[in-house]
């Protein structure tokens, strides 16, 4: 029954990696189609459109992130193999869940704005400068998640449980 | 160091000198015209039409230019983007405006001779087409439209799947009542899984009887054929395709051999933009018989030098005046070029408006330092230093706005390698992998600090200060502005009472148990002390429920909006303080991945294989990581300076200095060069 928590901290892993990479796997795709119709139209916007279109895609490497950095704190990389106890691998977890979570649904929303940033720098390559903000706006509670998972983790990893 | 002091001209002068003056304001590059409203006995005139005509002219030889570069590519130096526009004598424009037609004339027919390219090249993949409908046919010993002789009637066509001529034989033999299948010939021509196609010679009396047996099987009549035997046509087609290749590579020898002009192409592209420009301003002049008027703006530092030169030269009157409170007057800032660089960013958001000084000086200082600790990386930082560094070094010629940018790059990763060092992240930790892996002992460069990711707390303290301090500068510049304005009370309410209410908040929590907790540390504060912070606070609470609402007239309003207003500061200090935790992550997030990607470099163990694994990965993972952090760097510092900072004093509106001049994309006057 102990031998769970390793368990535990693998599905946070696991967590960590997928759900934000499902988001901006969809995010990066759907703000690309805008990206292309852009570009069509108008071949010197590419570098701009290129980076709203790597807006959503941060989430899924915050979420990398905090997967490597539980695997290498629980010792699936990198020196260890050291003991997990229940208590410890269900921390792992919930620590995982934060970027898990908002990275997923805040991909996905950004893609929405990147969206509507790229048809607004088609029509108005001046405003790149606002445009850009409107989906680093979302972006902020990704990185608030990113913060509390790496805090956690790092809080965990000296928990005496 | 800031807003440049803006003049609103007039000037009076003699159509006869019309064309001189304009061109000499456009190689001076220092006024900015702007309609004039005709007096009486002026008028306007209507130039658009000749304006759209330059327009479309320059075009033209932009697309022949593209052609020309497309089928005789001209050799162009590495990184030539970045050259910048040649300085040419302003002879050399009125030699290009001599040779205008004949070279637009040139320019057309490259235009024409790739358009018969096109047309030809449509014409052989049509052709190409035909030939692979024709392989199916080629075996036929007659045209596809033969009938038959007196005796004899022909069928050729086809049935869809794969068949032998007995095969279908068999096929038609259910369908006959007679023995008509004893009296046909089937030869098969090309047989595939899809489609046969086949033709069968009858007897003429039986003609009938077959072609209902035929119909019933799904026989069909090949769509093309003329009186040619498909092998014949094959061979037409063929010699067609021949024909046409022959005459697009005698095109492309007429444009090879065009190529020089290329040269000449570029320059008269940018006369024609040149003219556009000056008849846009033509557009813009109020004329009489004999005079001229022409209003707009210039810089106070100009408007002397060009008084003195256009009164002394020509008859003509130049009078300008303060533009203080015009609003429509443009704006035009200077700084020195480590606070100038940041302008591009500054100019996304938006210039300044009326009343409005030059938030730059202000927002350079925090950009770069917010930059550097977002990216966090001394070797990234000095990769990025180092290659803007040296194109600037190299290519001094280069575009106003290539040099702005490459400069706050340069700078940001200035900042970089600074803050990399401070918290020693040398692209990651590869010097301890290094060491570890191939060399057996651990060997580490100790930061000047301390490393973020063993005392992220402290980290995230060192943050919101950071964000602290912004935020305070923003409500400072508010105040700023207000007394700028003449309204010493409102900086009171708006900008120093937030000020106040929050510090001594902060530093009763500084001597909080709480703060301990997070920071190992804590002020030593005692009760009386800490109450007559609060008290402090609680009084400027008061007072900016009492004065945020002061706009409304009735009592009862100001206080609700006064307590809204008191909300909105007290959130406003929460939230945008927490905003600035994204320098901790992303500076966390830059080094983590680059350690993980020599981490995982390192697997290899420490042998030849090894190396090469190291070497491989290193050099992959840390180009993808650096890509993606300057990014994230790049995008949030510019939104910590437009959300958070800008928010607390600036609301910008103006419209950046554009004035008349040489708006060109190859050459440049060489006086024009000389001035600016």
């Amino acid at each position: 029954m102990d031998s769970l928590g390793i368990v535990f901290a693998v599905l946070g892993v696991a967590v960590a990696a997928f759900l934000p990479g499902w988001g901006s796997a969809v995010g990066v795709g759907l703000a690309g189609q805008s990206a292309s119709a852009a570009v069509s139209e108008e071949p010197t916007l590419f570098s701009k459109v290129l980076i709203l279109q790597l807006l959503p895609g941060t989430q899924g490497i915050y979420g990398l992130l905090i997967a490597f950095l539980a695997m290498s704190s629980i010792g699936l990389i990198g020196s260890g193999g050291a003991y997990i106890s229940l208590a410890k691998g269900i921390a792992y977890f919930g620590a995982c869940l934060p970027i898990g979570v908002v990275g997923l649904i805040s991909a996905i929303s950004q893609a929405r704005v990147s969206i509507s940033s790229i048809n607004l720098v088609a029509k108005r390559p001046d405003q790149f400068g606002k445009a850009m903000l409107f989906p680093a706006m979302v972006e902020t509670y990704a990185i608030l998640s990113l913060l509390v998972s790496l805090l956690a983790i790092i809080g965990v990893n000296s928990l005496q449980i | 160091m800031a807003k440049l002091n803006m003049m609103r001209f007039q000037l009076c002068a003699m159509q006869k000198d019309r064309k001189r003056i304009l061109e000499y304001l456009q190689v001076k590059e220092a006024a900015e015209a702007k309609s004039v409203e005709p007096a009486e006995a002026f008028g306007k005139i209507d130039v658009k039409a000749e304006h759209d005509a330059f327009l479309s002219n320059a075009e033209d030889i932009m697309k022949a230019l593209a052609v020309l570069d497309q089928e005789a590519p001209r050799e162009k130096p590495f990184l030539s983007f970045l050259q910048g526009r040649k300085a040419v004598p302003y002879s050399e424009i009125e030699r290009i405006a001599e040779g205008a037609g004949k070279l637009l004339t040139s320019a057309q027919e490259a235009l024409e001779l790739k358009r018969e390219m096109d047309a030809h090249k449509n014409e052989i993949q049509l052709f190409e087409a035909q030939l692979l409908l024709l392989d199916a046919w080629l075996k036929l010993p007659e045209p596809e439209t033969f009938s038959g002789t007196k005796k004899t009637t022909a069928f050729i066509g086809s049935i869809s799947g794969e068949h032998a001529p007995e095969g279908i034989r068999e096929l038609l033999a259910a369908h006959f009542d007679g023995a008509e299948s004893d009296r046909i010939h089937i030869d098969v021509v090309f047989s595939r899984p899809e489609q046969t196609n086949f033709y069968l010679i009858a007897l003429r009396r039986d003609e009938s009887a077959v072609e209902e047996a035929l119909r019933k099987i799904g026989f069909s009549r090949p769509a093309a054929g003329d009186d040619d035997i498909p092998s014949a046509r094959k061979e037409k087609l063929r010699k067609k395709i021949e024909d046409l290749n022959a005459l697009i590579e005698s095109n492309r020898k007429k444009l090879v051999a065009m190529a020089h002009l290329a040269d000449d192409f570029e320059h008269l592209q940018d006369y024609y933009s040149m003219r556009a420009e000056k008849y846009a301003v033509l557009n813009q002049l109020a004329l009489s018989k004999h005079a001229f008027v022409l209003e707009g703006y210039v810089l106070e530092r100009d408007a002397q030098a060009l008084k003195d030169e256009l009164e002394s030269h020509y008859a003509a009157s130049f009078e300008a005046v303060p533009a203080f409170d015009d609003e429509e007057a443009p704006v035009c800032l200077e700084n020195n070029s480590f606070t100038q660089a940041l302008e591009g960013v500054l100019e996304s958001y938006s210039m300044p408006g009326p009343g409005e000084f030059d938030p730059l000086p202000a927002m350079s200082a925090f950009y770069y330092l917010m930059f550097g600790i977002m990216f966090s990386d001394a070797g990234y930082g000095l990769i990025m230093a180092g290659v803007c560094g040296v194109c600037l070094w190299k290519f001094k010629n280069m575009d106003e706005n290539w040099k702005k940018n490459l400069r706050m790059f340069f700078w940001c990763g200035v900042s970089t390698v600074f803050w990399g060092v401070v918290f020693s992240s040398y692209f990651g930790d590869v010097v301890n992998v290094v060491s570890n892996t191939f060399f057996g002992h651990e060997v580490g460069i100790p930061p000047l600090w301390f490393i973020p990711m063993n005392e992220p707390m402290r980290m995230l303290i060192f943050c919101l200060a950071i964000g602290l301090a912004q935020l305070t500068f923003g409500y400072v510049l508010k105040g700023a502005r207000a007394i700028k304005a003449g309204l010493p009370l409102d900086a009171a309410w708006d900008a120093a009472l937030p000020i106040l209410l929050i510090y001594p908040l902060i530093i009763v929590l500084m001597g909080s148990d709480m703060f301990y907790g997070l920071a190992s540390f804590k002020l030593d504060l005692s009760p009386s002390a800490s109450q007559l912070l609060l008290a402090v606070s609680a009084a400027c609470m008061i007072f900016i429920v009492l004065t945020a609402g002061r706009q409304s007239k009735s009592w009862f309003k100001r206080i609700l909006k006064g307590a809204y207003g008191l909300y909105n500061i007290l959130a406003g200090w929460l939230s945008d303080t927490l905003s600035y935790s994204r320098l901790l992550a992303l500076g966390l997030a830059t080094g983590v991945i680059a350690s993980i990607m020599n981490q995982l470099g390192a697997m290899g163990g420490r042998n030849v294989f090894g190396v090469i694994l190291f070497v491989v990965v290193f050099l992959a993972g840390q180009a993808i990581n650096f890509g993606i952090n300057v990014l994230g760097a790049y995008v949030h510092s510019n939104r910590l300076e437009y959300v958070e900072f800008f928010g607390k004093f600036y609301d910008g509106g103006g419209r950046k200095f554009a004035p008349f001049g040489v708006h060109t994309k190859y050459i440049k006057i060489e006086e024009a060069a000389k001035n600016g």
